[in-house]
């Protein structure tokens, strides 16, 4: 499964954890901008668009097997993006990610969901070129109501959280299909605002992402 | 009143509303199906967390999710739907992470970075891979005749769940050897891994979760666990029978030994 060998006690390695992915798969992309933001160095090693990208569910198989996103670190390993940012958040710097109230802890969560549920088949879709006129008015509720959460917020649920590489993520992906992110100022706001944070756009140089590349998992694009 | 107070009312004469204001007196109130799996993990937490919760049953086989009464509140109709005085979190998440954070027990979550995101994974496990299967054998087996006596089941559907199951399944009992729980203590990985095989064995492909004689152990073990919260429920004791499914009942969370 997932995990093989991890020992029982955090240990402080030397060692860089190692990402792979696939070039523009959003799961991975979510694990790139988390490890931005927590200043944790990552050796990255990304599959090409020809394996097919899967931008709905948090993880996807390749050819031998192996899941992406997996990060290797101490010669063990672990899959998927929930797990991957769990443990990205506590290996880098400064307070977890994780809010302490209990109603914000929620609303984290909530859009999380909401990003699995709502937005990852949408941006499939869109970024696939196979949005329906019902896609393009969910996706543009989607926004306004994010917009509107952002003329409240700094963060999607207040102070940063595990929400914002999420839907970061998908942000980024619409948008390097040609969706108007400009037309939602707030949410321009909030990219500028967590680019600072990163230190460095989200456009993370050896993931651009071209739409005309993308596909769907099992096809060659 | 809300959709909440109309279909969850809370008993209020015997909880919260009189007498001194305990933590278990947020008195929640769920929305969901009998049937589905996001929904019995909200059930199963709350007991774990010696939350009291009422539950109502949300009819989405007429799409009640999506009438405006549900979307005033939560406005993309995802549900299991949840209500704490004026806050309202929707979807098994949101609702989890809630419910441990506000209940009784200590939490869930492991708080080593190892276990943590041992945990994250198997619930991303059952999540992504075995939810898909085991929905479908569930609308299959038990949701579509309920609505329609004379359905006729996909059985390709069924065997493409089968099947997919049975290496999904292997690797859960792989898992669970050894383990008393799915990473060893009790986290949201058995929350998760609970309400999913409870819906397998509901179904007529049973048998693929009878043949895993870890799973068979760790989940009949379930059945006697006594609350995390150290309060005498146990959680499982709220699961629904096949005759709940049928008749659209769910359990709520009553905690009687303040």
């Amino acid at each position: 499964m997932g995990w093989f060998n991890f020992g029982k006690k955090k240990k402080k390695s030397s060692q860089e954890i190692q990402l792979l992915g696939i070039t523009g798969q959003i799961a991975t992309l979510k694990c790139l901008i988390l490890a931005r933001i927590k200043d944790v160095p990552l050796q990255t090693t990304l599959a090409p668009y020809t394996v097919g990208v899967d931008q709905v569910k948090s993880y996807q198989y390749l050819a031998d097997s192996t899941r992406s996103p997996t990060v290797e670190h101490d010669g063990s390993k672990l899959s998927g993006t929930t797990a991957i940012l769990t443990y990205l958040d506590i290996r880098g710097t400064g307070a977890s990610l994780t809010p302490r109230k209990a109603r914000i802890l929620g609303q984290q969560n909530y859009w999380i969901d909401i990003c699995y549920q709502v937005l990852a088949p949408v941006t499939a879709a869109v970024t696939t070129g196979r949005a329906t006129d019902n896609d393009h008015q969910l996706l543009k509720k989607l926004l306004n109501s994010l917009n509107n959460l952002l003329t409240e917020n700094l963060y999607v649920v207040g102070p940063m959280s595990f929400a914002d590489p999420h839907v970061a993520a998908y942000v980024h992906a619409l948008s390097c299909s040609g969706v108007d992110i400009a037309s939602y100022p707030k949410i321009g706001d909030w990219v500028a605002r967590l680019e600072t944070d990163m230190g460095g756009p989200l456009d993370i140089e050896y993931l651009q992402m071209d739409s005309t590349k993308f596909s769907v998992a099992g096809q060659v694009a | 009143m809300d959709i909440f107070d109309q279909l969850a009312p809370t008993a209020s004469e015997e909880h919260g509303s009189s007498g001194e204001m305990k933590k278990a007196q947020y008195m929640l109130q769920l929305l969901g199906t009998p049937w589905d799996a996001n929904t019995l993990k909200c059930l199963i937490a709350a007991a774990e967390q010696g939350m009291e919760m009422f539950s109502g049953y949300l009819d989405v086989l007429n799409n009640q999710q999506d009438t405006e009464s549900y979307r005033s509140i939560f406005e993309f109709g995802s549900y299991p739907g949840l209500k704490e005085a004026d806050y309202n979190i929707a979807g098994s998440t949101g609702i989890l992470a809630f419910v441990n954070a506000r209940g009784l027990g200590f939490s869930l979550t492991p708080k080593n970075v190892v276990e943590a995101a041992t945990q994250d994974f198997w619930v991303d496990f059952a999540v992504t891979e075995a939810t898909p299967c085991i929905n479908s054998l569930v609308q299959e087996n038990i949701v579509k005749p309920m609505v329609d006596a004379n359905y006729s089941q996909d059985n390709a559907a069924i065997e493409q769940a089968r099947s997919t199951l049975e290496s999904i399944l292997t690797d859960l009992n792989q898992q669970l050897t050894g383990n008393q729980y799915v990473i060893g203590k009790y986290t949201f990985a058995d929350v998760h891994w609970t309400a999913l095989i409870h819906l397998l064995l509901m179904t007529e492909s049973s048998d693929l979760v009878l043949q895993h004689p870890e799973i068979n152990r760790w989940y009949n073990s379930l059945a006697t666990r006594k609350s995390n919260c150290g309060q005498d429920i146990i959680s499982f004791s709220l699961l629904p029978s096949l005759e709940d499914i049928k008749n659209k009942k769910l359990a709520s969370v009553i905690i009687k030994d303040f």
